[in-house]
């Protein structure tokens, strides 16, 4: 084989794949019968791609193997499809439990904020006499009640009459008692 | 449930009538593309594992070329995995001799020499090789199932053939 060219070979090659054109292998076939050279590169390369083919052949599996490998693959099928069903049940479940922990949630600080208020003490009342002087300002004494309130306002005005009645000479300071 | 004579076979029947038909030549297609270095019988079954779960898909009529090409897709893709388990020799999944005793013993070393030469070669000339010669396709369905071009698969035979034949040469010499 050793004057038969690489390009030659590759040609005898896709002759024998049956990939060569009509024309193509006409030129071949003549070429075989006045080339003993082209005729004994292709006894060569027929005998190697026999060489070839038994060793596929010999590669070949049994009807024994191919029941074992169509059970394995039943078997698997269904583990996988347990497995499928175990995780979509497994996402539901945790999906319900997501909206249950959400509801609790919401519902929980809802709760607190939607609580009615608890009524406040009223607010104190102020009692107060207002003591304006000549100037004019005012000046509001508080009382926690209306009577002290009172009181204040009648002592004070006792007072002014008292004060009166002293300025006009009507009447004598005799002793203060505090 | 058995389906009743005269009545179109279910998709499951149809798949599993075809794996009993096809499987002894899908190994020896997963065989010759993978050689030592992973167990062909796995990858035969993850191939037709992944078939059966989107059986519905396909047409079990005629699933000849969809079975090869998933076999040699799942041969290639596992070989392209960064680690490989390399069998044994002797491990069961790696036949490599006939088991007939009538076969003559020069055949038989033959054959174990020629598996020795094609395990060497890379993937690519493998699996072109055997669709080629193994499963007589043609260069453009070899192109269609190992995804590349024409010119590709001529290269990638041309190239296996010429490494083959000076192995196989460089042994005879050997022996000689």
């Amino acid at each position: 084989m050793d004057v038969i060219s690489e390009q030659d070979l590759d040609l005898l090659e896709t002759w024998l794949d049956g990939e060569l054109s009509a024309g193509e292998a006409e030129a071949l076939q003549a070429r075989l019968g006045s080339e003993p050279e082209f005729a004994s590169a292709l006894a060569q390369l027929r005998s190697d791609r026999e060489a070839r083919s038994a060793m596929f052949a010999s590669l070949a599996g049994s009807s024994a193997q191919a029941e074992t490998i169509l059970s394995n693959v039943k078997r698997l099928a269904a583990a996988h499809e347990r497995r499928r069903w175990a995780m979509r049940a497994v996402r539901y479940i945790s999906a319900a439990a997501a909206c249950l922990l959400v509801g609790f949630l919401a519902g929980w600080f809802g709760r607190t904020r939607n609580a009615p208020v608890a009524p406040s003490a009223p607010a104190q009342a102020v009692y107060e006499v207002g003591l304006s002087d000549q100037s004019g300002q005012v000046a509001w004494q508080k009382f926690d009640s209306p009577e002290k309130a009172r009181a204040f306002a009648r002592d004070l005005a006792v007072w002014q009459r008292q004060q009166q009645l002293r300025n006009s000479g009507q009447v004598v300071l005799v002793a203060d008692r505090f | 449930m058995e389906t009743p004579v005269g009545s179109p076979l279910s998709t499951v029947e149809l798949f599993e009538k075809a794996v009993r038909l096809h499987t002894p030549r899908l190994l020896a297609i997963a065989r010759a593309i993978v050689g030592n270095r992973g167990s062909a019988e796995d990858i035969l079954q993850q191939a037709i594992l992944n078939l059966y779960e989107h059986r519905d898909r396909y047409d079990w009529r005629e699933p000849a070329g969809l079975m090869r090409r998933t076999v040699v897709n799942e041969a290639l893709r596992l070989l392209r995995q960064p680690r490989m388990t390399m069998v044994a020799d002797d491990h069961p999944d790696r036949p490599g001799r006939p088991n007939s005793p009538a076969d003559p013993m020069d055949q038989r070393e033959v054959v174990s020499q020629v598996r020795a030469a094609i395990d060497q070669l890379p993937e690519h000339f493998r699996a072109a090789l055997v669709l080629c010669e193994y499963e007589n396709m043609s260069y453009l369905q070899i192109a269609e199932v190992l995804e590349c071009s024409v010119p590709q698969v001529k290269t990638w035979l041309h190239r296996g053939r010429r490494q083959l034949a000076e192995k196989l040469k460089s042994l005879a010499d050997r022996y000689a």
